[in-house]
């Protein structure tokens, strides 16, 4: 992200850094490492220190230390004590209400979804209402005219979907380029099989839903009604 | 004209639900437009311009004002040495034990930061020269996310500081909780250090310039400027799926301003024939258009709007509420109607193509 390479030097808060390698954790945290030493001297803590780590025996219960903990009178008020684990969801939690405002766009597309394809169904509707009343008459029942219409929705959907696919394939591959980054946090776009398979799965429902809606109101015409308009 | 209006809006009412879902449609590009421009606003003026033409000093490499950086007292006198007349150190750095509970600190010069900080006490009373120690004024953001209030204490690393006001600035700033600067040197282990130092334009540093040993002067307020930056490239994924959005909308009411004119082919073309122009076509669509995305529109200015009563970002210690702008909201107009003229275009342009006598015998 800086083009820091191995070898370089680095000034922080007036120390001269010399980068010795280069590490990738699973969180996506962006972060330097020091020696403890170092960091002591860098932000002039001496004997302090912000995280004690604490090996716990296996046969202890974890979340039952972490109470007792937590409840100990020796430690005062403004200490937290939590597992390592959580350490890392506290990372993701930096991202949370962001991906909150993500999550209602994904609402919204889905939204999209759901009217474009209302829109469709009916405007279908609208324009052979009559072709629709005649099938009915010699015999296809409002059950199979619905599946024919949700089949030829399903199929322009996924059509569209591979479509979007592909166009998200390249946007992700020119975003690596440039991640976005949150203070220690850093997202890339990507993605992922299951991403994929819940995008499928939501448009799918979201199309069927807007074919319901339309074909739903439909059925509630007699036949004779359909034929006179 | 009035005839042609009134019939495309007969129409409408009488093929009402496919406009309805039209209307949804530009209702849900309104709403991300809206969204995005909420955010945006409420960056712009939590981390815009700041209302001071002050210079800050602090570590090179740092985002001082902001994140914090550490400067010896030391260059605060060699700063007086220069001839600078008013140079105030103040402490600026966070304290929580993980990035969620973060608390935004302010070590400030009791006898001297109210002349570098402009503030309005909201309820008891601003800090002040021989307040006993440990005492603390809070922006109201905080005191909002923490339920604190004047008289009752706030903990930072295991200390009560007792608050005697809390304060509005308008800006990040009222996510922060100020004590005095002695009290943030003991409470941080600084010593006799401080993060910055603010000291006024007046010609002897400028921006840009670099002391020895590391530090660098920057007009203030671009540090929090430039840190905001960071929210870009999501503002800009944002806007990449509202353009995505604004092209559905006008190739959807394209397709749906044809198929509903196809399905009054006949009425359209008996008009023509009892003296209507071709222009009346054009109305006709166009009126349709308007309508739906002004509907549309409205729809998603209020939805939106409802949105951020309850919608706020906490990030890293700050909370940030979006807000709706007169700007943003005929923003949101001229998109809208940007959507109903290019839909229309389309449609006019190829109906008007088409044979009158073909569409006299449709039936």
């Amino acid at each position: 992200m800086n083009g820091w390479k191995v070898g370089d030097r680095i000034l922080i808060r007036g120390s001269n850094l010399l980068i010795t390698g280069r590490v990738q954790d699973e969180e996506g945290t962006s972060v330097i490492w020091i020696t403890y030493s170092g960091g002591q001297k860098l932000f002039n803590a001496q004997s302090d220190f912000q995280i004690g780590v604490l090996e716990i025996d296996g046969s202890l219960d974890l979340p039952t230390v972490q109470a007792s903990l937590e409840q100990d009178p020796h430690f005062p008020n403004g200490y937290a004590v939590y597992l390592n684990q959580q350490l890392y969801e506290r990372y993701t939690d930096l991202i949370r209400d962001l991906i909150n405002v993500a999550s209602i766009i994904s609402a919204l597309a889905l939204a999209v979804v759901i009217f474009g394809t209302f829109n469709a169904a009916s405007l279908t509707m609208a324009e052979r209402k009559r072709d629709i009343a005649i099938l009915q008459t010699i015999g296809f029942g409002s059950r199979t005219i619905r599946l024919f219409l949700l089949g030829r929705t399903l199929l322009q959907t996924l059509v569209a979907f591979f479509l979007a696919w592909g166009v998200m394939a390249i946007i992700v591959k020119n975003s690596l380029k440039f991640p976005m980054v949150f203070y220690i946090k850093t997202a890339n776009l990507s993605l992922s099989p299951e991403t994929l398979f819940l995008g499928l799965l939501l448009t799918m429902l979201s199309a069927s839903l807007g074919v319901w809606l339309t074909t739903h109101a439909q059925s509630s015409l007699s036949l004779a009604d359909q034929l006179r308009e | 004209m009035l005839a042609i209006i009134r019939f495309s809006m007969q129409d409408m009412v009488r093929h009402y639900k496919p406009w309805l879902a039209m209307a949804g449609l530009v209702a849900a590009t309104s709403i991300i437009y809206l969204v995005l421009g909420g955010f945006r606003n409420v960056i712009q003026q939590e981390f815009g311009k700041l209302p001071y033409d002050d210079l800050i000093v602090e570590e090179s490499n740092t985002i001082g004002e902001f994140l914090g950086s550490r400067l010896s007292s030391e260059i605060g006198d060699r700063l007086l040495a220069m001839g600078i007349t008013r140079v105030i150190p103040e402490i600026h750095d966070y304290t929580g034990t993980s990035i969620t509970n973060i608390i935004h600190l302010r070590g400030i010069n009791l006898a001297s930061y109210q002349e570098v900080n402009v503030f309005k006490i909201l309820a008891g009373r601003a800090l002040q020269p021989g307040d006993a120690r440990r005492t603390a004024m809070i922006g109201w953001r905080l005191a909002d996310r923490l339920s604190l209030s004047p008289g009752q204490e706030i903990t930072m690393r295991g200390r009560q500081f007792l608050v005697m006001g809390t304060f509005q600035t308008g800006t990040y700033v009222d996510n922060e909780v100020w004590i005095a600067l002695e009290d943030a040197q003991a409470l941080l282990g600084y010593g006799n250090d401080v993060s910055v130092y603010i000291i006024p334009d007046e010609g002897i540093l400028k921006a840009g310039d670099t002391l020895p040993g590391g530090v660098s002067i920057v007009k203030r307020g671009m540090g929090p400027q430039t840190s905001s930056n960071q929210f870009e490239s999501l503002f800009r994924i944002i806007e990449l799926i509202y353009r995505a959005l604004g092209i559905a909308a006008i190739l959807t009411l394209a397709t749906v301003l044809f198929r509903m004119a196809w399905i009054h082919r006949r009425e359209l073309a008996v008009l023509r024939c009892v003296g209507f122009q071709s222009r009346a076509l054009v109305v006709y669509l166009l009126s349709q258009a308007l309508v739906m995305t002004w509907v549309g529109v409205i729809l998603g200015t209020l939805s939106t709007a409802l949105l951020f009563s309850f919608l706020s970002i906490d990030f890293v210690g700050m909370t940030l509420h979006p807000s709706i702008n007169l700007q943003t909201g005929l923003g949101a107009l001229s998109q809208s109607t940007g959507i109903a003229l290019f839909g229309t275009i389309l449609p006019a342009w190829w109906f008007n193509r088409l044979n009158l006598a073909h569409q006299l015998r449709s039936e």
